[in-house]
């Protein structure tokens, strides 16, 4: 078993003259737990989308278990895109079914329970779920695979404190040790205590990669603190000047 | 593949097994009711005529139905929310493309055999089956049975091999519009037009010559059977290749563009 999972060299992607990554050079082993960090328009999501196979890179090259994204790779990475990907003619027991036919590596039985748990029947129509049933179907059924590479694309976003420690407990007790869980978010409080590793993504460049101990034993602050440190923006005063003491 | 196709079933016949058993329902009701109209009732002849254009209604909408319901099946599925599930599959993208084609292909097969079955139910009240036979024979005899099972086999095929191509053909035009930035729905139609008038001009000026100077340009009273039989076949086999090689050509930028130019919103 190849140690690295993720390998990246010089990996940009541009959209017209805009690169959403920039030149991206980075290795992930197994068995980590890693925060893909950045606020909005980052570049977070283009990386993602590139190690699936939905976007082709400019130039530089990525693989995964050392193969570029294919076939190969789609059968050991479980992808949670940031939005619903359900046909809505089908049923609870449809997607069961799907994924149990696509990924070798999906455990029925596991999702059965998980459902059950949410209260979600087989016959359940997904065009009648509520968003939020919605989201933890999507997230049961990505965690019910014995994947190689988790890739949670915002699992957290726009979901109250109560359904964020949910869908932190579900991927905490269901994921493949042996495989590594990539989550991004620009919420780090939340997901900081869960991580092994950050990756801090500003305009498509990557500006730090560290472990979380390292960060906290080198700066002598959590994640979060560096994050608000190394992101912060200039709020815009009426008065003028970039500090408080500048404005008249 | 056939895992591809499976879940198109799956999504196609919750729809149209209903809607092919209303039509053969509509086709039976007008079996009976159009040997009716005899009568003398203004209110009988009303119902009859009502029931007439229910069934011709009913079967060009199922047509249509089938034909949006392919055309949404590729752009829901592949180029919206659905495809980050499907372009993320573990399945080569040749599989996932002629899944949904020959699934597709299949829904319209299968819709046309029921209008036609259809057709018969409501025909044969009307006609009587010796009469066809006798039609039947009538051919047979005068291009003589190797030929004409030649000429039927080749209608056969063209017919099939044609829906084939008019679902390759809005595949191209969608992979096409997926390159806008945005305005993606009006690019795939915009492409659409474009694709058809291009290839309409194309067919015109070069195809419908070739095929007009192997029916037409003889003399087609003074040809044998056997001569004219040959010029039909010579003109359906110009027209099969044309349709093979417009699939292909369909085919391969699509295939192009959904590899290396998919860019899910």
């Amino acid at each position: 078993m190849e140690e690295t999972l993720i390998a990246c060299e010089h990996l940009t992607k541009r959209f017209g003259l805009k690169a959403a990554l920039d030149d991206v050079n980075l290795t992930i082993g197994r068995g980590r737990i890693v925060g893909l960090l950045g606020p909005n328009g980052s570049g977070k999501t283009t990386w993602i989308k590139i190690l699936c196979g939905l976007l082709q890179p400019s130039s530089g090259q990525v693989l995964i278990a050392g193969n570029a994204p294919g076939r190969e790779s789609k059968s050991i990475i479980s992808y949670l895109p940031d939005r619903m990907y359900f046909a809505d003619w089908m049923v609870a027991g449809d997607l069961m079914d799907y994924f149990e036919d696509f990924y070798a590596d999906f455990d029925r039985g596991k999702a059965e329970r998980m459902c059950a748990s949410l209260g979600i029947q087989k016959q359940d129509r997904i065009k009648t779920m509520s968003k939020g049933t919605k989201e933890k179907l999507q997230l049961a059924l990505v965690m019910c695979r014995q994947a190689q590479i988790y890739l949670l694309d915002e699992p957290i976003a726009g979901v109250d404190p109560a359904a964020r420690d949910f869908i932190l407990e579900t991927i905490l007790r269901n994921y493949n040790p042996n495989g590594t869980v990539i989550i991004s978010t620009h919420l780090i409080s939340d997901v900081e205590k869960v991580l092994d590793e950050v990756i801090f993504l500003r305009e498509g460049k990557i500006v730090r990669h560290d472990s979380v101990d390292n960060i906290r034993e080198t700066e002598g602050k959590s994640v979060d603190e560096l994050f608000r440190e190394v992101f912060r923006a200039t709020s815009y005063f009426p008065e003028g000047g970039e500090q408080p003491w500048e404005r008249s | 593949m056939g895992k591809i196709m499976k879940y198109e079933f799956r999504s196609m016949f919750r729809l149209f097994i209903p809607l092919w058993l209303g039509i053969l329902v509509l086709s039976v009701v007008n079996r009976f009711t159009t040997n009716l109209q005899f009568g003398n009732d203004k209110l009988l002849n009303f119902f009859v005529g009502l029931a007439l254009f229910l069934y011709v209604v009913g079967i060009i909408a199922v047509i249509i139905v089938a034909y949006i319901f392919i055309v949404l099946r590729f752009y829901k599925g592949l180029l919206k929310d659905e495809g980050y599930l499907t372009m993320t599959l573990p399945v080569s993208l040749d599989s996932i493309l002629w899944g949904k084609a020959l699934a597709a292909w299949i829904l319209m097969v299968l819709t046309t055999l029921v209008c036609l079955v259809s057709a018969g139910i409501l025909l044969l009240a009307n006609v009587n089956l010796r009469d066809l036979a006798a039609v039947w024979e009538q051919t047979v005899t005068y291009f003589g049975s190797v030929q004409t099972a030649l000429l039927t086999a080749q209608i056969i095929l063209t017919a099939l091999l044609s829906t084939l191509y008019s679902i390759l053909m809005p595949y191209l035009a969608m992979a096409i519009g997926h390159l806008a930035q945005k305005h993606r729905v009006g690019a795939s139609v915009l492409a659409y037009v474009i694709i058809a008038t291009v290839l309409s001009t194309v067919y015109n000026t070069f195809l419908t010559p070739a095929l007009l100077d192997f029916l037409v340009g003889y003399q087609i009273p003074v040809l044998s059977p056997e001569a004219l039989a040959g010029m039909i076949s010579r003109g359906l086999w110009i027209y099969l290749l044309v349709i093979v090689v417009s699939c292909v050509i369909f085919y391969i930028p699509t295939r192009v563009i959904l590899s290396k130019k998919l860019n899910l919103e």
